[in-house]
């Protein structure tokens, strides 16, 4: 819940036109479900629909919201949508907390597990997240005038310590806003501390247990339970999965259950069948790997879903290829480094040959279609990929909150933005009432023979 | 300490030596001044530091509460545990668990802060966690002799990880379980004020632990378990008490662990961290409260202090592209080699020409008194000069009671001391 | 006694190889077999322990980190494109290496401090290697490839299937290397002098010195030993872990290996073995039973997570109260 004054005041800079206040101007009030609510009777005064909606209400003594997608030569989100909110229209806030921006530069707060049971490579990790800010800056390219310096604090694959890092971010870098890419505890725990201290928090694509409901958060993919029905469709589409036994290994992390069961039902919507399902510690080990292994070759489960570190994916596929025992894997969107994985699994057995990933990115191997920028720029492998779409994402949602930035004239803005398309990244559009902004993923597959994944299909919503 | 030294004299006549150094009382005036001192600019320093630096105190008081814990099983008692993670995240996971699912102050229900009372109650809750766990494991453990403790908290350690922080409804998965603090202690000072007097009640409580008859008997049987034996100490149930109350601090440890970052997750205690805080200890100086709790404050803060080493921190981060946590991993060992190797008393010997000018005693420089066993350079230095240097036979005599006379922080006193203590213990018997 | 226990271990397998035939659809049920293959390498490491502890009544931690720097030390000469076989003898000799530092550097220096501290400077080593590997290797997964390949380029296997389970010729080779070098063992300790002199060693350090035995060149010969089948053990058993990584050894094998030493009799060799292998099927057989059997409608595993765990301690904590000396152990 967050309280919005009435704001008469205009606000200066390059957003193209103000956004207004309710049509009687008084304080207006965003309950939960994202309904605009009069404070004092409680009287909604414009439903999520209706905010949400934008051009196609009708009526309604509002302005337009619109915000320009600035001068990035990748965004081609510049024209102006329209948006006549009905009744009355959530008023843009004035004023706001704008920690984090100085002069120019704007200081945004990135954590990550670089060491811990699932890291992500720490040399591509720590080129990747300022590749895209100084290509920005090397092309002469900026925020509405400003630049990003990035700052990073290392989550160690742990809840309680991704929160102490967010925490240090915030009070002792003073970031205007935080990011998290990888590792859906680590997100949860600190896109909720953001949410407490009002830090916008720009997150993956992950669970969306605890964080549907925050007003700060913001998910620039499909989300866990989003991707389910995607990744069932997948399989029974195109990997004849209705005919076949399929299973799914999990971590225990209650964090992963929303993802489990909006893809159980989904095969089962679907008319395939899920044979074996089991949930591991996140602390298992190569015993547990061959175990598994075991019981899923035993089983003949001939596709697995995995949604596990990858460290623990490779144990399995590995120990499974020991067995001469090969099934079709697939996951939902890793950003820890599908290439590593194909790099390490790949070898001796090939044991992942074809594995199929959604991803939010496509592969390396063919970023060059997507956005040869990239390459020229310095980006070698597929984490600095991911980084550098999620940074274009990020560029833009800064852009749309205009020269005046606040966090909570970003979070405004955000919400009514036009949709972002990077050329990397499948589009991503939030609402009000919806700040899960992904809609479609890519699809990768193992390429065995060179260690690698490969864009099967790109921007899939369905199969 | 210096009261430790001097209730040794007391104890003990036959170590008096026949003058005894006694400062005049200018002396005492300045040692009260540097005292005062001391205080004054830690109090001061402490009381002025940033939110962000409150909370590393805060972790480093908990460090040493668990620091302390160990003590009484390693330094006291002789024996290892390399299942404390087990005992403090016990205590973490109950202390939180009582808040959030049975008190019902869950974030997601909008309950940011706890009430004092099941504050309380929760950190009640965990000690007793700690006393019964370790109760009940020293029952099995402590019967069998030899240095099998170590083995049976290791594979509990492996039970505690892999099976009861598993337990959704105690933990909530990978997730973690909140911890909401109460209003009193919410900021960060006021919880790093928290830890820290508990620091102290801890450090109260070990020292009269130690001067009780109990804990006169704990190192009497340390000393020699035959002899302890022979004076009708009942050994196990000794053994027993001192791992039962350091499973009480560990539970404690574990409720402050948990209220520090208000949400507690299973990977903040595994089995290397467990080995990690053995270590801390050794580098403190086994048996030494004093150095123990510097020697665990030091671990709890190296990272942070490294970070504010601007060179160093840019060193790592940029030439060796390394975080500073990594480094810990790297330095915590070795510090803790080097100690054993080179300075067997820890920081606590180190110190100690330090805390025993403090406590009334001639300022010399001579870390360990009179009794110095020669260091390898030493040694070294003395073979090239072409002298032998037999310490077999000295480390044969005072073997056993190495670590004891560290404990009492006096050389001489220390085998009068074991005397004294088998002769109260026996007190106790009759 | 010891023949009582023996036949006590058999009927206790027995009965789990009964209880697990009945649950399977294709065949018998491999998680046995499985269990003792995996428990073949905690064998092979827990002859190390064993090693060790006759010799210096010393629990070693850092016999698992041998391991996993041989593994890497493997790993990169195979990266440079060495030969196989020569990537094994720089393992082999690095690892002998690292022995001897840590024999000179930090065992030596420790010859008459109290065995606690000994084990407590084990620890730091262990944890010293882990931190060294982390700075250097960081914490992504390698892939070592095995001696012989599970499958040849045609795609057959090359190794046989046991029991409805699929054995590479990597496991193969482990169980035999652990079996001889188990019978070299046995034979070095109870019919050669030196072998006598380290037994003599560990029990009265000072009446060895006496009788003109040098103990620094004994400790010498057991840590290098030590290290050496600690080298071993990693270089066959990462292979079939599918990733190499930091502390691999320690947190995969370190452990059942100790429980299993322990259980078998700290100064048993076939103790050693037996232990391993009970700890192996154990592990393997409480991890499938977790998932295959229900209580109520809910999964073994959620209402008793870690039942492998929770069996071992349970194993552990009988064999020790019954008899403290292991299973095959000799009293003292």
């Amino acid at each position: 819940m967050l309280m919005v004054a009435a704001a008469c005041g205009q606000k200066p800079g390059v957003v193209d036109s103000t956004a207004v206040t309710t049509a009687s101007g008084e304080e207006g009030v965003i309950d939960s479900s994202g309904n605009l609510i009069d404070p004092e009777t409680g009287e909604v005064l414009a439903t999520a629909e209706e905010l949400a909606s934008g051009s196609e209400t009708t009526g309604g003594g509002g302005t337009t919201t619109t915000t320009t997608g600035g001068g990035s030569s990748t965004d081609d989100g510049g024209s102006d949508t329209a948006a006549g909110p009905s009744g009355g229209e959530e008023p843009a806030p004035s004023g706001g907390d704008s920690t984090g921006v100085e002069g120019d530069t704007i200081k945004i707060g990135i954590h990550a597990p670089i060491t811990g049971a699932a890291p992500v490579p720490s040399q591509s990790f720590d080129k990747g997240k300022d590749l895209y800010w100084e290509y920005l800056r090397n092309s002469n390219q900026s925020i509405n005038g400003r630049n990003v310096e990035v700052v990073f604090r290392n989550d160690n694959y742990n809840p309680s310590q991704a929160v102490a890092a967010c925490r240090e971010m915030v009070e002792d870098e003073k970031v205007f806003l935080l990011v998290g890419i990888a590792g859906t505890d680590q997100i949860q725990a600190c896109a909720r501390y953001a949410a407490s201290v009002g830090v916008p928090y720009v997150s993956a694509g992950v669970t969306e247990i605890g964080l549907t409901t925050l007003r700060n958060y913001f998910a620039i993919w499909m989300t866990y339970p989003q991707q389910g029905p995607l990744l069932a469709d997948l399989l029974v589409t195109k990997l004849g999965a209705k005919n076949e036994k399929n299973g799914m290994v999990r971590f225990n992390t209650p964090t992963f259950t929303d993802g489990h069961d909006a893809w159980v039902s989904a095969m089962e919507e679907a008319g395939a069948s899920v044979d074996y399902d089991r949930a591991v510690s996140k602390t298992a080990g190569t015993s547990e790997a061959q175990t598994i292994a075991t019981e899923l070759r035993t089983q003949g489960i001939e596709n697995v879903h995995v949604l596990v570190s990858p460290t623990f994916f490779i144990q399995l596929a590995q120990t499974a290829a020991n067995q001469q025992y090969k099934p079709q894997y697939v996951g939902y969107g890793l950003t820890k480094g599908l290439d590593t994985v194909a790099n390490v699994a790949c070898k001796n057995s090939q044991s992942i040959q074809n594995a199929r990933f959604l991803s939010p990115f496509p592969a390396f191997f063919d970023s060059n279609r997507f956005d040869p920028d990239f390459r020229k720029a310095g980006g070698t492998d597929d984490i600095m990929f991911g980084l550098w779409g999620s940074s274009k994402v990020i560029a833009t949602m800064l852009k749309n909150a205009g020269k005046d930035l606040t966090r909570e004239g970003f979070i405004y803005a955000n919400e009514r933005a036009s949709t972002i398309k990077t050329g990397v990244f499948p589009d991503v559009k939030f609402s009000s009432s919806d700040h899960l902004g992904g809609s479609a993923m890519h699809l990768l597959r193992a390429d065995c023979p060179n260690n690698r994944f490969v864009t099967e299909q790109a921007f899939v919503s369905d199969f | 300490m210096s009261t430790q030294t001097d209730e040794t004299q007391t104890i003990s006549p036959v170590a008096s030596e026949p003058s005894r150094f006694r400062p005049s009382t200018r002396g005492w005036a300045i040692r009260l001044v540097v005292i005062a001192l001391l205080a004054v600019v830690t109090v001061w320093r402490v009381a002025t530091v940033q939110p962000l630096w409150a909370d590393h105190i805060s972790l480093a008081a908990i460090f040493a509460i668990i620091g302390l814990s160990l003590n009484i099983v390693l330094g006291y008692t002789g024996q290892v545990s390399l299942g404390h993670h087990a005992f403090v995240g016990l205590g973490a996971f109950i202390a939180a668990h009582h808040i959030t699912e049975r008190a019902g102050c869950a974030p997601e229900e909008g309950c940011i802060e706890s009430s004092l009372g099941t504050f309380s109650v929760a950190i009640l809750l965990a000690i007793l966690s700690g006393v019964i766990s370790a109760g009940l494991l020293g029952m099995v453990a402590l019967r069998i002799k030899g240095l099998y403790l170590a083995l049976i908290t290791l594979t509990y350690g492996f039970v505690a990880v892999n099976s009861i922080f598993e337990i959704s409804s105690l933990t909530r998965g990978g997730a973690g379980m909140p911890a909401p603090r109460p209003a009193t202690f919410f900021s960060d000072h006021k919880y790093m004020v928290l830890c820290l007097g508990l620091l102290g009640v801890c450090m109260f409580i070990d020292w009269r632990f130690l001067r009780s008859k109990m804990g006169r008997a704990v190192l009497a049987v340390k000393s020699s378990e035959a002899v302890a034996a022979s004076y009708a100490v009942n050994v196990t149930a000794y053994k027993l008490m001192a791992f039962m109350l350091s499973g009480a601090f560990a539970g404690l440890a574990g409720a402050l662990f948990a209220f520090r970052r208000q949400i507690v997750v299973a990977p903040d205690f595994s089995f290397s961290t467990a080995l990690l805080w053995v270590l801390m200890v050794v580098v403190g100086g086994l048996g030494s409260r004093l150095g123990v709790v510097i020697g665990s404050m030091f671990f709890a803060l190296f990272p942070f202090l490294i970070q504010l080493v601007g060179f160093l921190n840019d060193f790592l981060a940029n030439t060796l592209q390394r975080d500073p946590e990594e480094l810990t991993l790297v330095i915590g060992p070795f510090l803790a080699l080097l100690t054993m190797i080179q300075f067997p008393g820890g920081i606590a010997e180190q110190i100690s020409p330090i805390t025993r000018w403090l406590g009334g005693d001639r300022f010399t420089m001579h870390p360990e008194g009179k009794h110095h066993k020669p260091s390898l350079l030493q040694r070294r230095r003395a073979k090239k000069q072409g002298l032998e240097v037999h310490d077999d036979a000295e480390l044969v005599a005072t073997k056993s009671e190495d670590l004891l006379r560290d404990a009492a922080g006096e050389p001489d006193a220390a085998s009068t001391q074991t005397m004294a203590a088998v002769d109260s213990s026996e007190e106790v018997k009759s | 006694m010891r023949t009582t226990i023996v036949s006590a271990v058999l009927v206790v397998l027995l009965g789990l190889g009964l209880l697990v035939g009945a649950g399977v659809e294709n065949g018998p049920n491999p998680f046995i077999t499985l269990g003792v293959m995996n428990g073949a390498v905690f064998g092979l490491v827990a002859l190390g322990l064993v090693l060790v502890y006759k010799g210096t009544r010393v629990f070693n931690f850092a016999q698992g980190e041998f391991g996993t720097i041989a593994a890497y030390l493997l790993f990169l000469s195979i990266n440079r494109g060495w030969p196989y076989w020569v990537g094994i003898l720089v393992a082999l000799a690095g690892t002998v290496l690292i022995g001897l530092v840590l024999e000179r550097g930090v065992i030596r220096p420790l010859i008459n401090a109290p065995r606690i501290n000994v084990l407590v400077a084990t620890i730091a080593a262990a944890l010293f290697m882990i931190g060294m590997e982390i700075l250097i290797a960081r914490i992504e997964p390698r892939s070592l490839s095995p001696i012989i390949a599970a499958v040849d380029s045609s795609g057959n296997p090359n190794g046989v299937t046991v029991f409805n389970l699929p054995i590479e010729p990597q496991r193969l080779i482990a169980l035999g290397v652990l079996l001889s070098l188990g019978g070299v063992l046995a034979w070095f300790f109870s019919k050669t002098d030196l072998g006598l002199a380290v037994l003599a060693t560990s029990q009265d350090a000072f009446a060895t010195r006496v009788m003109g035995i040098g103990i620094e060149r004994m400790s010498r010969f057991i840590w290098v030993s030590a290290a050496l089948l600690g080298a071993i053990a990693g270089i066959l058993y990462v292979p079939l872990t599918g990733a190499l990584t930091p502390a691999v050894m320690t947190s995969n094998i370190l452990i059942p290996a100790f429980t299993g030493a322990v259980i078998g009799g700290m100064t048993s060799l076939p103790g050693a073995f037996v232990g391993g292998i009970v700890i192996g099927v154990v592990q393997s057989v409480g991890l499938w039973a977790g998932g295959h059997f229900t209580i109520g409608e809910k999964a073994l595993q959620e209402v008793i997570p870690g039942v492998e765990q929770v069996t071992i301690l349970l194993v552990l904590l009988a064999v020790l109260l019954s008899r403290p000396q292991g299973l095959l152990g000799k009293e003292a």
